[in-house]
């Protein structure tokens, strides 16, 4: 049995790569996958502390999380193929629409 | 807003420092009681279970949730043109 912190430690290593993604893309649609992979890390730990605790909770947890990362993909690359069609660029750091 | 790479890898691995070492300092103090049972293994009918039984009303308003979501994503993906 692979012990729970290689869980933690490949989880970790996921998160901080989608945080650098984030952190340094300009792309849209290279930011909304770096968030995926944020997302799939912390499923990452809800299955490996529902491996540990010998309960099947966090892994009914995970299923909804990902539900729930479908439908905000779906919803993120819809708004991105919007704001596309509008003003013909993706790159986030000159769009200002959202801007106030 | 200029992307500034190295000031985002020197954040990124000071919050990997941070959590790896968080992550190595707690005493998982139960990592020897693990089961060891391979029957143990599929769990595909315990979590079917679980959603059906105890987790059914989060199961249905996420359902909704996913709908509701999928139907603005076309409202939104779809052209004005044929609106």
């Amino acid at each position: 049995m692979i012990p729970l912190i290689f869980y933690l430690g490949l989880a970790a290593l996921l998160f901080s790569i989608g945080l650098y993604g984030v952190m340094t893309h300009k792309n849209g649609i290279r930011m909304i996958m770096c968030i995926e992979l944020m997302l799939n890390s912390a499923n990452l730990n809800l299955v490996a502390f529902s491996s540990y605790t010998n309960t099947l909770n966090g892994q009914v947890f995970a299923v909804f999380s990902i539900a729930l990362a479908a439908a905000e993909a779906a919803v993120g690359f819809a708004i991105l193929m919007a704001i596309y069609r509008m003003h013909d660029k993706i790159n986030l750091n000159e769009l200002k629409i959202l801007r106030w | 807003m200029r992307t500034n790479r190295p000031l985002a890898f020197l954040v990124v691995l000071l919050f990997t420092a941070i959590v790896v070492i968080g992550a190595f300092g707690t005493s998982w103090n139960t990592v020897s009681e693990l089961p060891q049972n391979p029957a143990d293994q599929s769990n595909i009918e315990g979590i079917g279970m679980l959603i059906f039984t105890h987790y059914v009303a989060p199961f249905e308003v996420l359902s909704i949730v996913l709908l509701a979501s999928l139907i603005g994503a076309i409202y939104l993906a779809k052209g004005e043109e044929n609106q």
